[in-house]
Parts: structure tokens; C-alpha cells; sequence
């Protein structure tokens, strides 16, 4: 076994090509600023997504490492130094959302329609009283933001930083005494309730606000599976750039094919938990709820169905197969699938609410929102409704609109009747059910309806929701509906800031923690596999 | 080809063992007379399992009325036990699956027993759905299939049909996965016994011989059978979560659900494997295999799966309120100070509370905290579905139904009577199959065994067997 | 059904590690084994007696993929032509609600499947008569045997010879 060359050297080419990169993506991020709308909507959305992105990658790469070091996992020990570098990276995310905090305290954008110092949540009996968004602001306030985004940020930090620390001060121990490793468990096991936690209030404050009428327990969840992905595919194609330059010989097919298996694993729980929170709201069929899937559906199709064939479908086929985990080539491919699929999915996740958070945004400006009947007094039935109005636009609007959707839907062949026949009947009736009743022409069939493109078209945008009004119908329109060029070029910066970030990490300590007592363990993995014709995962006998 | 081992890992079979100490050690339970505790335990279990059987029959006789059900409150005690049942089940697949899938060797120690216990808990789980349909003769009408009333089948659409299939299929695949486990086991036994015992386990263990081919499918098999029962284990209590997530009910449609129950579910299943275990190997004398060590996996396990319902149950109440729905506000109000707090608070503090005591290392390996805390949790986790159950239910959109519900004897008896049928078949099978997996400890004795690992360690990671087994054999 | 015995010669090892010494000087010496016989799975055994990997995991996704197939097609067929009924204003055609039956056959199909091949390639059923060379294998010693039937006087030597060098504890001969 060759442990000669354990010490990463971040060359000036390397340097100079992740600095174009980052060059690259801060030009992107300025050309969406300049084509933009007024509140830059495209640029912040931008921000927002890489910075939550690589942060939560970076969260997920140390929290991972933690759980394996509480479960006396040995086989990883060969790449613990790339985790541990990898979640170094959220000093640079507490910079990253702290601009985006900055920009919250100081209304620099419009991401967030909780945060709009036009929105009335003091008086009810004024207009456009919102009374969703007022129970809420205990939370949803700059104040929390700020704790929820960079205090807890601030508290990972610490935990990864001080496991990084013990882990690095074991290299240079003299004795061969475990006490950096009972340490190191210690941290490792105390940070996992405390990334647990934690990790579920920062996901509700910087992502799931962007959507502040909407909720979903699930929430928190699935935007930690997706980071988690992220972060394991990112690991794989870190392991082969690594191997390709010469480094880690002692990475075999074998850790390649264990970190094969939980992106395998990971993904078809990531698929889990998007199937656990789509069939019970699509079951349930709350308009509240709905309308999340609904304005996905229906104006970012690509956007949504491109997030079940990236993350799911592709490396669910590709890995079933033993040999597959195995190949660098084909490992590196499905990580980069699966990398990007996930960037795509926090994309889906932030896009559509940060439009209408605009839109919303702007008609707030102008001095009306549309829902002008129905916001005060607001008793407590009307208040669902006035959820749903929020987004939806005017009630009796909708309402008008809605045979021209229930057109479309006859096309499809569903019990149409039934839709049109519960809205009549329980547009009047008291909110708790009635609020599904408009939502449900579209949100129950929905599943057929989303892929076909054409279909918008005849729908008639206004009766489906603000995102009509804030951008021009279409599925595909780049750089709003599905990423365009410009927001490659922002992730590529990112991803260089990332990895530059990431190398002078790496460059600090060896690239294996030689004094681990799982080393050996590590060296001599084997993942049981007996794969024909394959010569390099066992030659270290 | 020896596999290092690191210098930090537990021992996990203690007592210097060889391969013949295994043999004698985990066949003899199923070849001495059963001891006195044994008949004690197993007449108390069998008189439960009558009380069962009396409740069930008078249930029949008489009618679902004669449970405490009432117009509001249609799912009391007896979905509460069912969906608690199911969940005990699921360390058993946790454990031969899932750790099988992660390569924890300590699983070796409690495989057997646990899935032993899966399939028991299912049948006691599968009860009381079965009975709460009231006309029991009819229960096949919820499989589908062509029949004499007109092409009229089940729905397709409700979580409730999708139970019956993740149940039948959880219980029929969780039977092949430990059949096919044990069937090397019963064949060692098979090749000590003699006369009428021989014919009888010549017969369950189905021929097998041990060649190496045999073994290399079997290995096979487990591995792929562990491979999709852990999706399968997921699904179980996804679906029973999703017979409460589905509907429009506040406090029920939370899509936190299926991973929330499939956590609870593995978090009272490893209490009741730790109860279980902590009896079992003291009488069995199995200390040796199922060492102190093996219990503070288990025990870090309960903390871990307390937390993330800990997590959930936090997450709940938090998003209830932030949903701003009144409904759903108004649910977990109820639900914390309405009129069954106790239950909540039960719930909150066996659950969440009480596991926090395994931080500490001490508690972690001390064998009555553990056997304590276990009922603890397993209350806990009784009440947790209490609360879900009969707290939304007595509190439905309509104030003028609101009611209050508590069991009669007959539910009661229903619920402790499973109690006695589980133990009943458990201790059966402790009778009769090796309660210890004997070829897979067997196969980690020379990376677990403590002469092998740790600090007494003889033998290093010598390739020959110790001097003082082959004198032995 | 076997009819006609077997005259087999096996010899018993006391560790697998002699075991994997003796196959590997059997191979050396193109010895033909007729099988080995272990008390647990012996790691590393697979390859030096050139034993292919086993393909039930491929027949498991054919048998999943099967059940799949039957479970979502059924529903498919019941709920659109067969019986249309309008459950709670969803579509005939309910494709998220179709999943979980559709995921619990596919498990199902192959957990039986597989199952159920295993037994059957193996010979194994309830009431097989187990074809055992010596009682202690499923204990603690390890056996490789060879089908002597035909085999000369001179080859029996040779094996035992074979057997007395590895350091096997016990050589016999039994007719199966």
C-alpha cells in the first residue's frame, strides 16, 4: 500500500483555473443583474441558491462524517480528510447568507414576501391585512432570520472546525494514545442533535419562507436529503479528480463502491421522502398545500420533472448494478448527474416562490394586492382562503376562469364534472374545505397535466396563480422557469469558490489521518464484491 | 486473507469461544428440559393468551359495541396497538437489513431474536384490524380478487388496502428472510439430535448440507433480500402513517409522517429487542454472545431514533403553528393541554426525554437502566399513538360531537392477551431454534472474538485456531 | 432420487484457513473436489474454488420487475376499464396512488422469487433428506470431499496422501 503521497499540493494552474471559474460566475451574476426585473429577482435567487447550496453540501459532508464516526464506521477513514476539508467550507457560507441576511435587514431584495416593508401584518383593519404572514412573524421576522441563518451556520462552523482540529492534531501525536479520538467522538456524537435540530429551522427560514404561505413538515427533510446528495456526489467526483492527479492510492474500487451505494441509497430515500410529501398533499388535496406542486407543475415542468429524471431515475438505474459503482467513469458521470440534479432541485425549490414574492412585491408597491375582498376583517374561516388568495389572485376571478381550465382538463380525460361542481358548491362554504375546492380542478390531475407544455396555453394563466403575472407563460423560458446559461455560470463560480476553498483546506494536512486507529481497517476495505475482470481493487493482498 | 481490525473495536463474544463452544453453547436452550423460570414465564404468557382468546371470542360474539368505540372516536385502543405492534416489528428488519446493508457486526448477537420478534409483533399487529372489522368471516373480502359479487373490488386508492398488501407482503418476506437465516442453524441442530427430534428438524431444515455453493447463494440471497427488505421496512410504517397523513383531519395530515413513524417505529422496536434480550440472555445464558457491548449499540440506536421523533414531534408542533391554519393550531393545542395532556406529556417524556439519559456511558451499559428504560420507551411509544389517535378523534370539526374515550375490559384484554401471545410464541421459539445466529457469530469470531480483538487479546489476527481449541475438539 | 450411491472421500479440517491452504494445493495438483462443506460462510472460499458468482440477484429484478409490472397494470386495468369508480374526485387513472401496491408486489415477487429458486437450485425442502458426510460439519470442522466412485485404488491414495499433508484431522470414506 502506497502512503507516500499523502500531501495535497494546490498548484498555481489549479489556482488560476478556479479563479477564472470564480470570474465566470461573478460576470454570470452580474449579467442576470442587468436582465432583470427591478427588484433582481434572477440575481438574488442566484445568490440565494448557490449560497444555500454549497453551504448545506458543506453542513451535510460534516454531518455525515459525524454520524460515521459515531457509528464506529471504519471503511471511510481513507477519505474522512475530504468531508472534513468539504465542511470547512461553511466559513465562507456564513459570508455568503450573511449577505443574504444583510439583505434582508436592509430590504436589498425581494426574496422573501414575509420581509416586504409593504406588507401590512400589524393591522387588521387596514387593507390587505395579510394574516397568515402576521401569525407567523414571530419567525419569520430579520431577527430570527439572522439567528436561524448565520448563528446556527456560526454554531456548525465551530463543531466542524473543532473536529477538524482533533482530527489534524491526531496526525502529530506522539504516543499512541486515543484520546484525540475519543475527542474527536465526542464532537462527531454531540453534533448530530445539534446539526439535527438546527438544520431543520434553517431550512424552514432561508428556503421555505421564500414560500411564506406554504408549509410542509416534510420540508426541512427533504432539503437535507437533497444537500446530502449534493454532497456525496461531489465527494465522488473529488475522489476521481484527486485519484486522476496522482493522489489517494489508497482509495480503491471498494470506498469508491461504498460511496457508490449511499448515493444509490440516498437517492431512492431522497425519492422517498419527494413521493411522502407530493402523493399526501396531492392525496389530501388542501389548496394551501396544493398550490406549491400546482405553480410547479403547471409553469416549471421541465423544472419539475427534470428533478425526478436527474435524482431519481438516472441514478436509480445506473447504481442498481454492482459494477457500476465501481467504474470511476460511471461514477463519475451519475455524481455529476446527481450533483447537478440537485442543484436543479434547490433551484425548484427557490425559484418559483422568490417570483411570486416579487410579483407580489411589486403589486404591493403599486398600492394593491388583488385580493382586496377578502383580506379584512378576516375571521378565522376566511383566513384560509386568504392563503390561498394571496397567491392565487382574485377569488371570483378564478372563479370565472376556471371552465377554460376545466376545459383542458376534459382533454385528459378526468371526472371533470366533479371538479367544477365542488367549486361551485364550496366557494361560499366556510374556508377550512372550501379552500381546497378551487385548487382542486388542477392540482388532482395535475400529475398528467404537468409534462405537456402545450397545455398552458389554453389554460388561461391568470386563473392559475401569480407566477402568470409575474413572467410570460411558458415552461421553458431560461433563466426562470429552468436554469439558463447564466445560472451555470453562477454555479461553476460557486463551485470554483467552493473548491478553492476546499483545496486550502486540503492542503493543510495530510490526505489521511495516518495515526486513525480505523486506518488499517480503511486500507485493507473490502466491500465483499467479487467483480470479474477487474484488477485494481485488490491488489493491496 | 485475514481483515485488520482496529484496535478500538468492542468485543462482541466474549469467553474465549471456538467454533464448538458456539454449537454447544446456542443449541443446548433447544435441547435441555426448559427450566423452571421458563414454565413460570410461559403459564403466565399462556394465561394471557387465554384472556385473549375469551376477548376475542366475546368481541365476535358480541359485536364491536362491546368496545368503548364511539361516534367520533371509531379508532381507539385498537389501532393504537395495532399501529404500535407494527412498529416493534421493525427493529428486527432494522437490524438483519439495514445493519446487514451498513456491515455492523454487533447485529450478529441479536439478529435472530429480533426478527423472531418481528414476526410475532406483526401477528400480533395483524389482530386487531382483523377483529375491528366486526364481521370476521368476512375479512378476505379486503384481498382482491375475482369473486361472486360482480367485478366489485377493493380500492385501490386508500392507504387502507395499501396496509393490507405492505403487511402481508412485510410479514410473508420478514418469514422467508428468517427462515432462510435459520435454516443452517436448525441443520446444526438437526446433526446433534437424535431419534424423533432428528426427523423433525431433518424436516425444517430442509436438507442442507453446508457445501460451499449452498452458502454462496445463501449469502446471496440474504444480501439481495436484505437489499429490498429495507425499502420494504420503510414502506410498512410509511403506509401506516399514511392511513392518518391522507386524510384532511388537522393533526393527522402532517407529511412529516411516514420518515416520523418509520423512526418511532425503529425506536420502539429496538426497546422492545433490548426488554427482550436483557431477560433473554440472562436465562439463556447468553451473556457471552449478547455482551454489555451489544447493548450499548442498541441503546445508542434508541438515543438516536429518540431524537429524530424528538425532532419530528418538535417539527410538528412548530409547523402547526406556523401554518397558520386554525384547525391544525387548534389540534396540537388540544393535543398538549386538552383533555388527554397526560398522554402527550407520557409521550414527550418517555420518548424524547427519558432516551437523553443514554448520553451518559454509564447508563449506556448498565443492564437495569437499559431494561428500564425499554419499558420506558415502550410505554412511550404505546402513547404516542394514543395521541394521535384518540386526541384528533375526540376533537373533530364538530364541537357538539367532541367525546371523551376509554377502553372497556374487553379492549383491555385484547391488548394484554396480545402481549401474552407474542411472549407465547417468543418463548417457543426460544424452545426450539438456536435464539443466536450460530453460523454468522461463528463467522465474526475471528474479528470479534476476545481472543482475537482487545486488549487479552491471544491470538492477534493469527490465522490458526488457539491452542486451546484444538485440544478441546 | 439419487438412486445410486456415491462412494465419496472427504477429509475434515479444523480451520478454515487449512481449509483454504488445502483447496489451494488441491488446485496446484488439479485435484478435482467434489464439493466443500462448511459450518458457517467461509470468507474468501468463492474464489479459490472458482465459484462464479451467483446470479439469483439478477432472477430477484426479473421477479421484482414481474410483480411490478402485474401489480401496476392490474390496478391499471381494474380502475380504468374493468369497474371505473371516482374515489374522492381523483382521476381513474391515480398514478401516486397506484405506487405503494405497485412498490409492495414488486418486493413481494422478488423476496418469493428468489426464495423460492434458491430452494429449488439448491435441492432443499422441507423433508429433503440432507446428504451429510459427517455430523460435525455443521459445527466446527471443515470438509472437502471427493467422488471416488470409479476413482482406482492408486487416486484414493493419492487423495488421502493429499489430505494427510494439508493437515486434515480425519479422512474417511462414505457412500452417499
Amino acid at each position: 500500500m502506497n502512503l507516500t503521497n499523502t500531501q495535497f499540493v494546490f498548484e498555481g494552474k489549479t489556482k488560476r483555473v478556479l479563479i477564472g471559474g470564480m470570474v465566470l460566475g461573478v460576470l454570470c451574476l452580474v449579467l442576470t443583474a442587468l436582465n432583470d426585473d427591478e427588484y433582481h429577482t434572477r440575481f438574488w435567487t442566484n445568490f440565494l441558491h448557490n449560497s444555500v447550496y454549497f453551504t448545506a453540501i458543506a453542513f451535510m459532508a460534516m454531518f455525515f462524517l459525524a454520524a460515521q464516526i459515531t457509528a464506529f464506521a471504519g471503511w471511510m477513514t481513507a477519505i474522512k480528510r475530504i468531508w472534513e476539508s468539504m465542511g470547512q467550507f461553511m466559513l465562507v457560507g456564513l459570508v455568503l447568507i450573511g449577505i443574504v441576511a444583510i439583505g434582508v435587514w436592509g430590504h436589498l431584495h425581494h426574496l422573501y414576501h414575509w420581509n416586504d416593508p409593504n406588507l401590512n401584518i400589524s393591522d387588521p383593519s387596514a387593507p390587505h391585512y395579510d394574516r397568515i404572514i402576521a401569525g407567523k412573524s414571530g419567525f419569520l421576522n430579520p431577527v430570527f432570520f439572522t439567528i436561524a441563518s448565520i448563528g446556527f451556520l456560526a454554531i456548525w462552523y465551530f463543531w466542524s472546525y473543532k473536529m477538524r482540529q482533533t482530527s489534524i492534531a491526531q496526525d502529530t501525536m506522539e504516543t499512541a494514545s486515543r484520546d484525540y479520538y475519543k475527542t474527536e467522538r465526542k464532537w462527531a456524537a454531540s453534533f448530530l442533535p445539534i446539526g439535527g435540530f438546527l438544520s431543520a429551522v434553517f431550512f424552514w427560514q432561508v428556503l421555505m419562507s421564500v414560500d411564506p404561505h406554504w408549509y410542509s413538515t416534510m420540508f426541512a427533510w427533504y432539503a437535507t436529503a437533497s444537500a446530502w446528495l449534493g454532497s456525496l456526489a461531489l465527494t465522488v467526483m473529488i475522489i476521481i479528480y484527486l485519484k486522476s492527479r496522482g493522489y489517494l492510492d489508497f482509495v480503491t474500487h471498494d470506498h469508491l463502491h461504498d460511496v457508490g451505494k449511499y448515493v444509490f441509497g440516498i437517492s431512492v430515500f431522497w425519492t422517498y421522502l419527494w413521493f411522502d410529501q407530493f402523493m399526501l398533499i396531492w392525496y389530501a388535496n388542501n389548496g394551501e398545500e396544493t398550490i406549491y406542486f400546482k405553480e410547479r407543475m403547471n409553469h416549471y415542468p421541465v423544472l419539475f420533472w427534470g428533478n425526478l429524471l436527474m435524482n431519481f431515475v438516472a441514478p436509480f438505474l445506473i447504481l442498481m448494478r454492482n459494477d457500476t459503482k465501481r467504474k470511476f467513469g460511471t461514477m463519475f458521470f451519475v455524481a455529476l448527474i446527481v450533483f447537478f440534479g440537485h442543484w436543479w432541485d434547490y433551484f425548484y425549490m427557490i425559484k418559483p416562490g422568490a417570483r411570486i414574492a416579487a410579483h407580489e412585491a411589486k403589486e404591493l408597491a403599486e398600492g394593491g394586492h388583488h385580493n382586496t375582498g377578502l383580506s379584512a376583517p378576516a375571521s378565522d374561516a376566511l383566513a384560509v382562503k386568504t392563503v390561498l388568495s394571496n397567491v392565487k389572485g382574485e377569488q371570483h376571478e378564478s372563479g370565472e376562469q376556471q371552465p377554460a381550465a376545466a376545459e383542458s382538463h376534459g382533454e385528459a380525460n378526468q371526472p371533470v364534472p366533479n371538479d367544477e361542481n365542488m367549486h361551485d358548491a364550496e366557494a361560499s362554504e366556510d374556508g377550512a374545505h372550501g379552500a381546497s375546492a378551487d385548487d382542486h380542478g388542477a392540482a388532482a390531475p395535475a400529475d398528467e397535466h404537468g409534462t405537456e407544455e402545450a397545455d398552458h396555453g389554453g389554460h388561461g394563466e391568470d386563473a392559475h396563480g401569480a407566477a402568470a403575472h409575474a413572467a410570460e407563460p411558458s415552461g421553458f423560458r431560461l433563466g426562470f422557469t429552468v436554469p439558463g446559461l447564466e445560472e451555470l455560470g453562477v454555479m461553476i463560480g460557486f463551485l470554483s469558490l467552493f473548491l478553492f476553498f476546499f483545496f486550502t483546506q486540503l492542503e493543510r494536512a495530510s490526505l489521511i489521518p495516518l495515526k486513525d486507529p480505523y486506518l488499517e481497517e480503511s486500507l485493507h476495505h473490502e466491500t465483499g464484491a467479487n467483480i470479474e475482470g477487474e484488477g485494481g481493487g485488490h491488489d493491496h493482498h | 486473507m485475514s481483515q485488520p481490525v482496529a484496535p478500538v473495536r468492542h468485543i462482541l463474544i466474549e469467553g474465549n469461544k471456538s467454533y464448538h463452544n458456539i454449537t454447544e453453547d446456542l443449541c443446548t436452550p433447544t435441547e435441555k428440559a426448559p427450566s423452571r423460570e421458563w414454565i413460570i414465564a410461559f403459564s403466565i404468557a399462556s394465561a394471557l393468551l387465554g384472556l385473549y382468546i375469551f376477548a376475542i371470542i366475546w368481541t365476535v360474539w358480541k359485536g364491536i359495541g362491546s368496545w368503548n368505540l364511539n361516534r367520533t372516536i371509531n379508532w381507539g385502543w385498537d389501532i393504537t396497538n395495532f399501529v404500535w405492534w407494527i412498529g416493534i416489528g421493525h427493529a428486527g428488519t432494522l437490524i438483519s437489513a439495514i445493519l446487514l446493508l451498513f456491515r455492523q457486526r454487533w447485529r450478529t448477537g441479536v439478529n435472530r431474536a429480533a426478527e423472531a420478534m418481528t414476526i410475532f409483533a406483526v401477528i400480533c399487529a395483524g389482530q386487531f384490524p382483523i377483529f375491528h372489522m366486526g364481521r370476521v368471516w368476512l375479512a378476505f373480502f379486503i384481498f382482491p380478487f375475482p369473486n361472486t359479487r360482480g367485478p366489485l373490488w377493493v380500492n385501490f386508492n386508500s392507504p387502507l388496502l395499501w396496509d393490507v398488501f405492505a403487511i402481508s407482503t412485510y410479514f410473508s418476506v420478514s418469514l422467508l428472510f428468517w427462515y432462510t437465516g435459520l435454516v443452517p442453524d436448525l441443520a446444526t441442530v438437526r446433526d446433534r439430535a437424535s431419534g424423533l427430534r432428528r426427523k423433525m428438524y431433518e424436516i425444517f431444515s430442509f436438507g442442507w448440507t453446508g457445501s460451499a455453493k449452498h452458502w454462496q447463494r445463501h449469502e446471496a440471497l440474504s444480501l439481495v433480500l436484505a437489499g429490498i427488505s429495507t425499502p420494504l421496512v420503510l414502506s410498512v410504517h410509511t403506509i401506516v402513517s399514511f392511513d392518518f397523513a391522507t386524510s384532511v383531519v388537522p393533526g393527522w395530515h402532517t407529511t412529516i409522517f411516514p420518515p416520523y413513524f418509520v423512526a418511532g417505529a425503529i425506536f420502539s422496536g429496538f426497546a422492545m429487542v433490548q426488554t427482550l434480550m436483557v431477560i433473554t440472555r440472562k436465562v439463556l445464558k447468553l451473556e457471552q454472545y449478547i455482551t454489555i457491548n451489544h447493548i450499548e449499540s442498541m441503546n445508542k440506536v434508541i438515543v438516536l431514533t429518540g431524537t429524530i421523533v424528538g425532532v419530528a414531534y418538535l417539527t410538528e408542533l412548530f409547523i402547526s403553528w406556523y401554518s397558520g391554519y386554525i384547525y391544525e393550531q387548534f389540534a396540537f393545542y388540544n393535543r398538549v393541554f386538552g383533555i388527554y395532556w397526560w398522554s402527550y406529556f407520557g409521550m414527550m417524556f418517555c420518548n424524547v426525554v427519558s432516551p437523553q439519559l443514554f448520553w451518559s456511558r454509564k447508563i449506556r451499559r448498565s443492564i437495569w437502566w437499559t431494561f428500564f428504560l425499554s419499558i420506558i420507551v415502550n410505554i412511550g411509544m404505546w402513547f404516542e399513538r394514543f395521541v394521535i389517535i384518540a386526541t384528533t378523534l375526540a376533537r373533530d370539526f364538530l364541537p357538539s360531537s367532541w367525546s371523551y374515550y376509554s377502553p372497556t375490559w374487553v379492549e383491555i384484554s385484547i391488548f394484554a392477551g396480545t402481549i401474552g401471545l407474542f411472549f407465547v410464541l417468543y418463548m417457543i421459539f426460544t424452545r426450539v431454534a438456536p435464539v443466536v445466529a450460530i453460523a454468522e457469530i461463528k463467522a465474526i469470531l475471528k474479528v470479534a472474538g476476545d481472543q482475537y480483538i482487545g486488549p487479552n487479546a491471544s491470538q492477534g489476527h493469527a490465522h490458526k485456531q488457539d491452542e486451546a481449541t484444538k485440544k478441546e475438539a | 432420487m439419487a438412486a445410486e450411491s456415491k462412494k465419496v472421500l472427504y477429509g475434515l479440517y479444523n480451520d478454515e484457513e487449512d481449509l483454504k491452504g488445502a483447496i489451494k494445493t488441491a488446485n496446484a495438483a488439479h485435484l478435482n473436489i467434489m464439493d466443500v462443506f462448511t459450518p458457517f460462510p467461509v470468507h474468501g472460499l468463492d474464489p479459490i474454488l472458482g465459484l462464479k458468482e451467483s446470479r439469483l440477484h439478477i432472477l430477484g429484478f426479473i421477479y421484482g420487475a414481474t410483480g411490478a409490472l402485474f401489480g401496476f397494470l392490474a390496478m391499471t386495468w381494474i380502475f380504468t376499464t374493468d369497474w371505473p369508480i371516482l374515489f374522492g374526485g381523483k382521476p381513474y387513472w391515480s398514478v401516486p396512488a397506484f405506487i405503494p401496491i405497485t412498490f409492495e408486489m414488486t418486493v413481494l415477487f422478488s423476496a418469493w422469487g428468489m426464495t423460492i429458486t434458491f430452494y429449488t437450485i439448491c435441492g432443499m425442502w422441507p423433508g429433503v433428506k440432507a446428504k451429510t458426510l459427517d455430523n460435525r460439519i455443521t459445527d466446527d470442522k471443515f470438509c472437502i470431499a471427493f467422488d471416488v466412485t470409479d476413482a482406482p485404488d492408486s487416486d484414493v491414495k493419492n487423495l488421502q496422501g493429499f489430505f494427510t499433508n494439508t493437515g486434515a484431522s480425519e479422512v474417511n470414506v462414505k457412500a452417499l
